[in-house]
């Protein structure tokens, strides 16, 4: 028995670890989550610190994974409760029992869909493999539940048993972190011709989750666009309602639940907009749009950064973000992004604090910007910094310039060593494109330059042949002698 | 005049009254008479026409006017002086001697019109002339000046200086013996926009005509030039690039370098010697003209330049070390295969580049700061602060570094300033018209190349053979198309150089 209950993949603690404590309050927050999202959640809090608050967490989640059916999922985090706590122990015997349970209602399922095959009625083996998909998705084997979803496809009658089929696969691609198959499946529900009453149910939660697949993927602009065009009646919608209940039923599934929570929306719209938009566009995309403010008076102290940040108060606006770092790393999907996005924000709020100076010291800058946390310094420079003097207290400011200047996003400024200052360049646009202009005459020129010699070459019939005076084809020593003149042309004009 | 001993009194006499009602637009008369003159001089042994006579034609003749005469005449004593001397070089012939004087005097002075008409007599005595240069070089008369003679003569019969002759190679060769490197620039600066060919169908236009472009009178058939072989010509640029090299012009000695980088192979990866050495020469000239490794022109064939970037390790060590900010890096590259170096003779580009890279280190900074204490930079260089100070007055001075160094804080500080000496507006825009006037003339060459491409055989082979198959596949390309067509086999080179360029 004990090999039934050896473990695939231990749990492991988290790779960013949180020393500060959150804001959030464990109950409530986790409150607004439902099933495998909610286990999700709650491991990522446990693995992610040592905090009391992820002591609880653990806790929580041994609950969690006790309601469900995963038992592979719950010998993992029992067994890093032990690791973890000496008076945690594993729960063998509802193990064992689950197991059996479940490996029961497998082979039933099973069986049952080759009934169905057998019967070859459509509709019934579209079901067979639809509770078949159910059935591996609650136990947690999502390779399995894929591909049971995945064969629903050829026995779908109606374009809503395909937005079904899709929204399934979506659920199953994001607990995978399959982004791309999420995307797809995305794709494939918006190219659907549907029923306006099922499409006002299916359009407001295609952004949210095509924002979040763009956000995991790394592609923060994209996923910023998705969030900000969110719809609110997602806040609101009820998609719980079982599908099948004819037109205009429900999904079946609360993704406001289960995946994305519309404060989730706000949060990481917010974050993903401050890092990729100017602030022209975040006033006229957040501030002035009436939609994602709805989502954005869920997380008011984010309204408030984009706020200051439009406002020119950088400081204050990075000042609260910092202050929500641990909440932000706590999030399952946000604590890989956290640091690559909040970096980017504290550049562009760089660039655009020093933009309207001509002259500013570094000093005032360390003040307006000084660095919050140890994570700060984890930012890779963007490209290879010169080493910095140690002649200056304000050595880091000073780094972080170098390597902003250097990388181009901080172009017209200089910084002066001594005399500790950050100068604006004089700018010349007229002589800059005269000059540029000079540079593509001079590559057209050499350019050409080379096709005629090509084209006069080829004309003379002057080309390098294989043999004596040549080289190549593997002949290391096939080295040519040059012809037999001499250099200084000593000769009186013999013909080669 | 009174010449009764030379043979040829009345021949002279007839080309001296003809040069007075002589009309240039009245070509063909010109034409035959002058070929007439030569005729009749040709008849003549060389013996009989380079003897001595008394008074002596060449002391009677107009050099301006009446070249054709006086250049068959003196290159005839030029021929019997090698003969008589030997091996050595004739007495007569030195810098500063009878011969050597009257040579110069009709290089520089002698109608080049009727010098068309003296086959391979200019050239000779140029290429004499540059020997002189080379072996008989005194104090009074340094090389320089007897190449300097050579170039005004190559320009003299070809004011373009574009069609390669092997009087261009006398003088290149002659310029690297003698290091006199300036003196080959006015020829060197100029476009070569055609080569002399055996193969090349040439208008039967007469010599004294008004030539569109200097390729259509020199050629092989007038004895203008000798035929060159691919080894000529890819020495004439390799050459080139030393002399420009000699000269610190990198950019210029780079664009001589590509030339032979892009020289056509025959067969796959098959690459001339010359390439070889071109190549290990053209990366360390564009890191000194680009101050970084760039990619090799899109031009030059992708199979042949794998051959020769296999057997060049050494040289693209320094160029990746060159990239780096290591400068002890760069060092030690230079200092493992100094050897290597040494024996293709790069030592001193290989030293230009380390030193360079040093300059560039400093250079940089500009980049990113606007004003930094020399503290810094002898931490950058590792080095101390006086040693620091003094290589970066240096520089400063020699203007590779645009700077100024100030008293600030208690310490010598260096201030990066405004580009100095910065050109005008009107410099500027002077330069880019030149450049303009320079692709102008550029395009008409390659139209003119184009032209001449087009009558080639093998063109006339392949449109034929597209004939045949246009009545096989009804896929008609016309005549234009065909044109296009034929300069598609290089594209298809050029993609897959930019993706070897992309691996570089």
């Amino acid at each position: 028995m004990s090999d039934k209950l050896e473990l695939q993949r231990p749990l492991q603690a988290s790779a960013i670890q949180v020393t500060e404590l959150p804001k959030l309050d464990l109950d409530s927050y986790i409150a607004n989550y439902d099933g495998q999202s909610r286990l999700d959640r709650l491991v990522c809090i446990a693995t992610s610190s040592q905090l009391p608050v992820s002591k609880e967490a653990l806790r929580l989640a041994l609950a969690e994974a006790k309601k469900g059916k995963d038992v592979d999922r719950y010998l993992e985090i029992s067994q890093y409760a032990v690791d973890n706590d000496k008076d945690a122990s594993t729960d063998v015997e509802w193990a064992t029992k689950t197991r059996e349970l479940v490996n029961r209602e497998t082979q039933k399922l099973e069986h049952e869909l080759k009934g169905y095959k057998n019967n070859l009625i459509k509709e019934s083996i579209r079901m067979g493999n639809e509770d078949l998909g159910h059935h591996y998705y609650s136990i947690g084997d999502n390779n399995n539940a894929y591909k049971a979803y995945m064969r629903m496809r050829e026995f779908c009658t109606t374009p809503k048993h395909l937005v079904d089929m899709s929204l399934r696969l979506v659920l199953v691609g994001a607990a995978q972190e399959n982004w791309m198959a999420v995307q797809t499946s995305l794709y494939k529900i918006q190219a659907l011709q549907l029923k306006p009453e099922d499409k006002a149910k299916i359009d407001p939660v295609i952004n949210p989750i095509a924002g979040l697949a763009n956000m995991a993927s790394g592609n923060y602009p994209t996923a910023a666009d998705r969030f900000l065009n969110a719809d609110p009646a997602y806040i609101a919608l009820d998609t719980t309602q079982k599908p099948s209940a004819g037109v205009g039923s429900g999904l079946g599934i609360s993704f406001q639940r289960q995946l994305i929570t519309p404060n989730d929306v706000a949060v990481y719209g917010a974050l993903c907009a401050l890092a990729t938009l100017n602030r022209e566009e975040l006033q006229r995309r957040i501030l002035d749009n009436a939609d994602f403010r709805t989502f954005l008076e869920l997380e008011p102290h984010l309204r408030r950064v984009v706020a200051y940040f439009i406002g020119g108060k950088y400081t204050q606006a990075l000042e609260i973000l910092e202050g929500y770092r641990a909440d932000y790393l706590f999030d399952v999907f946000l604590q890989k992004h956290v640091d690559p996005l909040y970096a980017t924000i504290r550049r562009k709020a760089i660039c655009a604090y020093v933009a309207p100076f001509s002259r500013l010291s570094l000093s005032s800058m360390a003040t307006a910007f000084p660095v919050f946390s140890p994570s700060e310094s984890r930012i890779p420079p963007t490209t290879k910094t010169i080493p910095a003097t140690d002649t200056l207290t304000d050595g880091s400011i000073q780094t972080e310039l170098v390597s902003l200047i250097s990388s181009g996003q901080l172009s017209g400024f200089r910084i002066d060593a001594v005399h500790g200052e950050l100068v604006a360049l004089a700018k010349d646009d007229r002589r800059l494109t005269h000059e540029k202009a000079l540079k593509v005459a001079s590559e057209t020129e050499r350019a050409l330059r080379l096709k005629l010699y090509r084209v006069n070459m080829m004309a003379a019939g002057f080309e390098v042949k294989a043999g004596k005076a040549s080289m190549g084809e593997g002949q290391g020593s096939g080295i040519a002698t040059r012809s037999n003149r001499g250099r200084g042309g000593a000769d009186t004009g013999t013909m080669i | 005049m009174a010449l009764h001993a030379f043979p040829l009194q009345d021949v002279l006499l007839e080309h001296q009254r003809y040069n007075e009602t002589r009309d240039l637009d009245q070509w063909q008369d010109n034409d035959a008479h002058l070929q007439r003159v030569a005729r009749s001089f040709n008849q003549l042994s060389t013996e009989k026409l380079g003897a001595e006579y008394s008074p002596d034609p060449l002391e009677v003749l107009n050099v301006e006017r009446e070249t054709l005469p006086y250049l068959l005449i003196l290159s005839a004593r030029v021929t019997l002086a090698f003969k008589k001397s030997k091996s050595s070089f004739p007495e007569n012939l030195r810098p500063g001697n009878t011969l050597w004087l009257q040579a110069v005097a009709v290089l520089t002075h002698g109608d080049p019109i009727e010098a068309r008409y003296g086959e391979d007599c200019w050239r000779t005595l140029a290429k004499a002339v540059a020997q002189g240069a080379v072996t008989a070089s005194t104090e009074t008369h340094p090389p320089s000046a007897s190449i300097s003679v050579v170039a005004a003569a190559i320009l003299r019969m070809d004011p373009s200086g574009g069609t390669l002759t092997t009087s261009h190679l006398d003088l290149v060769r002659a310029c690297l013996l003698t290091h006199s490197y300036a003196q080959a620039r006015p020829v060197l600066d100029c476009e070569v926009h055609s080569f002399p060919s055996p193969s090349s169908v040439n208008n039967e236009l007469p010599l004294s005509a008004k030539h569109h472009t200097s390729n259509t009178y020199i050629a092989v058939r007038n004895k203008l030039t000798e035929p060159l072989t691919l080894t000529d010509i890819l020495e004439y640029y390799l050459c080139g690039a030393m002399i420009y090299i000699g000269l610190d012009q990198w950019a210029r000695a780079l664009d001589s370098l590509d030339f032979v980088l892009c020289t056509p192979s025959g067969s796959q990866n098959t690459a001339h010697e010359l390439m070889l050495e071109a190549y290990k020469k053209w990366v360390l000239t564009s890191l000194l003209a680009h101050g970084r490794p760039i990619p090799l022109p899109q031009t030059a064939g992708g199979a042949p330049m794998r051959t020769v970037r296999a057997l060049a390790k050494e040289y693209e060590a320094v160029a990746e070390a060159f990239r780096g900010t290591d400068g002890k890096k760069l060092e030690a590259e230079a200092y493992e295969a100094q050897e290597e170096f040494r024996n293709a003779g790069n030592e001193g580009l290989v030293r230009n580049v380390v030193a360079r890279h040093r300059q560039l280190a400093i250079s940089k900074l500009a980049n990113t700061y606007a004003v930094v204490p020399f503290s810094m930079v002898a931490k950058l260089l590792s080095i101390s602060d006086s040693d620091a100070a003094q290589y970066v007055q240096r520089l400063v001075q020699e203007g590779l570094l645009q700077a100024s160094i100030e008293q600030a804080e208690g310490q010598s500080v260096l201030r990066f300033g405004e580009k100095q000496g910065q050109e005008s507006e009107q410099q500027l825009k002077a330069e880019l018209l030149r450049q303009t006037k320079r692709i102008k003339e550029l395009s008409r060459y390659i139209a003119e190349a184009d032209r001449r491409l087009g009558l080639s055989r093998d063109y006339v082979e392949h449109v034929s053979r597209q004939r045949k198959q246009k009545t096989a596949t009804q896929d008609v390309p016309d005549q234009e198309e065909a044109m296009d067509m034929s300069f598609g086999g290089a594209a298809s080179e050029e993609d897959e150089e930019s993706v070897m360029a992309d691996v570089s």
